[in-house]
């Protein structure tokens, strides 16, 4: 029971930092690793509780592919955050302070009148496995989950429709057929 | 047991306000973004919290939704932000005023 104990103050420790060095560390690629970190702390805080389908969504998915997306695009834009304006916005940064520290003592103050409230619950974590958690999901929830689907669809396309270099087929094609003429013309103008 | 639910809760809380205070402080805008999946994870949390010590797989299903819709929207947000970059060569959050917002 003791070892238990300690590892889950090791997990809060480390997703606590982690989380702290997302905010504070410099490049975005050290926020995305830190960010990895988080999950993963967070994923063995899931497996403690005995939710292991949970830890392992967080560890594939979270982990495993919408950070190597993010990682993947900060590699791909060559980000350099050295020129960082730091000068007009300082009351906005003291205003964040105070917003999260406001959150903070209140959600405190809920937790700490529902625990007060109701001190001897005895909770044991009997859990979920993955087989409830799939029929509630193509049950109750079909529709929503169904919906998802749809979502994810829409989010494909669009990422593919933004992400795409020429939107207006004609005007850019156009654009890009008289740069290449120009660029030929130039380089044969070089040649010649 | 009852500490690790009550610690589970308060870490989610930190989790949660050190993203607010993440999106209200970074300038780069990968770096706000990360920080609103910083605050998924701690909503994830309170959810498999509740779940596990509830023994209801509805906190469960929720997880699952939520992981989808930050994919979906973690798809669309960084092909804006290839966008972004390709027209004016950074994302610094200040800088994007072209709706004078």
């Amino acid at each position: 029971m003791l070892i238990i104990e300690i590892i889950y103050g090791a997990l809060f420790v480390l997703a606590l930092f982690s989380a702290l060095m997302v905010v504070l560390a410099p490049h975005p690629l050290y926020n995305a690793l830190y960010l990895v970190l988080t999950m993963v702390a967070i994923a063995g805080q899931f497996i403690l509780m005995n939710a292991e389908l949970a830890a392992a969504f967080q560890i594939i998915v979270y982990a495993g592919a919408i950070m190597v997306l993010f990682i993947f695009v900060i590699m791909l834009l060559n980000l350099n955050s050295q020129n960082k304006p730091t000068s007009g916005n300082r009351a906005v940064r003291m205003l964040g302070l105070m917003f999260a520290l406001a959150f903070i003592g209140q959600i405190m103050a809920i937790i700490g009148t529902i625990a007060s409230g109701e001190r001897d619950t005895t909770v044991n974590f009997i859990g979920t496995d993955a087989e409830t958690v799939g029929f509630r999901l193509i049950g109750d929830y079909v529709y929503a989950f169904e919906m998802t689907s749809v979502l994810l669809l829409i989010a494909v396309v669009g990422a593919i429709v933004l992400a795409r270099r020429h939107l207006i087929q004609g005007a850019d094609d156009e654009d890009l057929h008289s740069r290449k003429a120009t660029e030929t013309f130039a380089t044969k103008g070089d040649n010649s | 047991m009852e500490l690790m639910i009550s610690g589970n809760l308060v870490l989610s809380v930190a989790i949660f306000s050190i993203g607010v205070l993440g999106i209200l402080w970074k300038q780069n805008a990968i770096t706000i973004f990360m920080c609103v999946e910083l605050m998924f994870n701690a909503a994830n949390l309170a959810f498999i919290t509740f779940a596990q010590s509830l023994g209801k797989p509805e906190g469960v299903a929720v997880f699952l939704f939520v992981i989808t819709i930050a994919a979906a929207e973690a798809a669309v947000g960084l092909a804006l932000f290839i966008k972004i970059f390709n027209d004016r060569n950074n994302i610094e959050a200040d800088q994007l005023n072209v709706l004078h917002g």
